[in-house]
This record gives structure tokens, C-alpha cells and sequence, in this order.
């Protein structure tokens, strides 16, 4: 066997039946054999080894029925906010004086008693 | 559930089943653009954007190749385009390599590193075929549907790359030796 049939063999991964016969007789294609083995051992290596971090994750985007409720809740949420806000006034229409008992009303403290009294005196 | 009909389904916009095919192929995938770029993060965003690629443009598979074949050459164009990108941008700014690899064991350290290093040796071209059938173990029918080239120019282009990784490989031993 020639040593170009023997570099072709051994770089396309090929077993010939004369090329281990060739190989103990030639010192060029054995380290070509030799490195070979260990590439392919670090190829191995590589295969095992390269992996991505475990937090690694794909996010994927939405799809666009998905964006597009989102955004329609997202519309719908401050547009409610304002329907509710209008329906509902913060401030009831009637007087609440004239709902309340009178006996409800808060008896008038010393304080605003002495103020009329002041009042009345300098008159 | 077959791979065929996570395809189907997932062109049907179901991201359960693109999630599944996304599941089976995230490592491969990885390894791929990882052998291209040699920067392990940066090879996790880049397999990131293969699998946006990939659900944005899945109407686009037709289903005439295999469905890794398409997602590997999404994935070789997309690590080959920002190689290319951060080689124009700032080659200075980011390092191939970020830090060895975690090794298995002290003997088989040297072994991963130094093929690293010698794979970023390689033109794209080489690197890419190399990657694919050496590493990810593709025949090469499914190298010419990847890399859609002729597949004698597969046999050629894988020859010649071997020869050239082969000789810095010696290269590389010899220096060592002469330490």
C-alpha cells in the first residue's frame, strides 16, 4: 500500500485490510494514525462536554393572538377603571346632614361653645 | 409525539410543540454554533436567535430536507454571520474565549482545549464541515443538505480540513514536546 492510499484511508475513516500491514511498516502514517485517534477522542470530548449552562432556557415570543389580548386587556383594564369611575361618584348627590338623625349629629364641644359665648359677648 | 407532527403542529402556532422540538435540539444546536464561535455565552444567545429564526420562518419548511438539517444551517449561517459581524465590529473587544472549558479530567484537558484552539484556527468553511461531521456526527448527504453543497465537495472540503486541522494538531504536540 502506498502512503497517499493509506493518508486517504485513514483521513476518510476507512479500514482497508492492508492498512494495518502498512501502518507497522511506515512511521509517517502511523503518527498520522495516532493523531488522528486522539482528535477523535477530542471530538468525543467536545461532544459530551459542549452543553449549554443548565439555566440556559429558549424563550420563545408570543403569538400574535396572545399580544394582541394582552394588549386588549391592557386596554380594557384603565377603560373600565374609567366606567366604574363614572357610573359611581365619589361624592353622593344629597345633603348628608339631612340624612343623619339629629341625634347622631356630635354635641358641640367646649371649645366652640366658649367661641359663641366670645361672640355674643362682644356684640 | 412524532417529530413530524410537532412540525405540523407548531406551523399550526402551537408553541407547546415547538417548545418540544426546541427541547431536542437545543444541545445540538449549541454545539454547532459553539464549534463555529468558540465563545461559550455568546454561543447561547446565538442559539437563542437560531430558534427565533427558525419559529419565525418555520412556514418557510417545506419538509424537502430533514427538519435538522434546516435548523443546522440556520444555525452554521447564524454563528458564521456574527463571526463575521464581531471580526468587522471590534475583533479586540470580545475574546474568542471567555475561559477553558470545565474539564472532565486533568488528561483530557489539554486534549478539548488544544482542539478549540486549533478549530478557531480553521477558515469557516473548513471549521463548519468539520464541526458537523467530526463533532455532531452528520453523513454526509445530510452535510450537503446543511451546508447545500454537492457531495463531493463535501468529501473534498472535509478531506482538506482534516489534513489542515490534522497538521496544526502536530504542530501544536510538537511545541509541547519541545517545552
Amino acid at each position: 500500500m502506498h502512503c497517499d492510499d493509506a493518508a486517504r484511508a485513514l483521513y476518510a475513516g476507512e479500514t482497508l485490510a492492508d492498512l494495518e500491514v502498512h501502518l507497522s511498516a511506515c512511521d509517517e502514517c502511523r503518527h498520522l494514525s495516532e493523531d488522528l485517534a486522539q482528535m477523535n477522542r477530542a471530538f468525543a470530548l467536545a461532544r459530551t462536554d459542549w452543553a449549554p449552562s443548565p439555566r440556559f432556557r429558549v424563550i420563545l415570543p408570543l403569538a400574535p393572538w396572545r399580544r394582541l389580548a394582552i394588549a386588549a386587556s391592557l386596554l380594557v383594564i384603565p377603560l373600565a377603571g374609567w366606567a366604574a369611575a363614572s357610573v359611581w361618584p365619589s361624592r353622593p348627590a344629597y345633603d348628608v346632614a339631612a340624612v343623619l338623625e339629629p341625634g347622631a349629629i356630635a354635641e358641640p364641644s367646649d371649645r366652640e361653645l366658649l367661641g359663641a359665648l366670645f361672640l355674643e359677648e362682644t356684640r | 409525539m412524532q417529530e413530524p407532527e410537532l412540525i405540523r403542529r407548531s406551523k399550526g402556532g402551537s408553541r407547546e410543540a415547538f417548545g418540544q422540538l426546541v427541547d431536542r435540539y437545543q444541545v445540538p444546536v449549541y454545539r454547532v454554533v459553539r464549534g463555529i464561535l468558540g465563545n461559550p455565552s455568546e454561543s447561547e444567545d446565538v442559539a437563542q436567535e437560531v430558534f427565533l429564526k427558525a419559529y419565525a420562518n418555520l412556514a418557510k419548511f417545506r419538509g424537502e430536507s430533514g427538519f435538522f438539517t434546516w435548523l443546522y444551517r440556520i444555525a452554521v449561517n447564524e454563528a458564521l454571520r456574527t463571526r463575521k459581524r464581531r471580526t468587522f465590529a471590534n475583533a479586540d473587544a470580545l475574546p474568542e474565549v471567555e475561559a477553558p472549558p470545565p474539564a472532565p479530567s486533568e488528561e483530557d484537558a489539554p486534549t478539548l482545549a488544544t482542539l478549540e484552539k486549533l478549530l478557531r484556527k480553521l477558515s469557516d468553511e473548513f471549521r463548519s464541515i468539520v464541526v458537523l461531521r467530526d463533532i455532531e456526527g452528520l453523513s454526509y448527504t445530510e452535510i450537503a443538505e446543511t451546508l447545500e453543497i454537492p457531495i463531493g465537495t463535501v468529501e473534498s472540503r472535509l478531506f482538506r480540513a482534516r489534513q489542515e486541522l490534522r497538521a496544526l494538531w502536530r504542530q501544536s504536540k510538537e511545541a509541547k514536546n519541545a517545552l
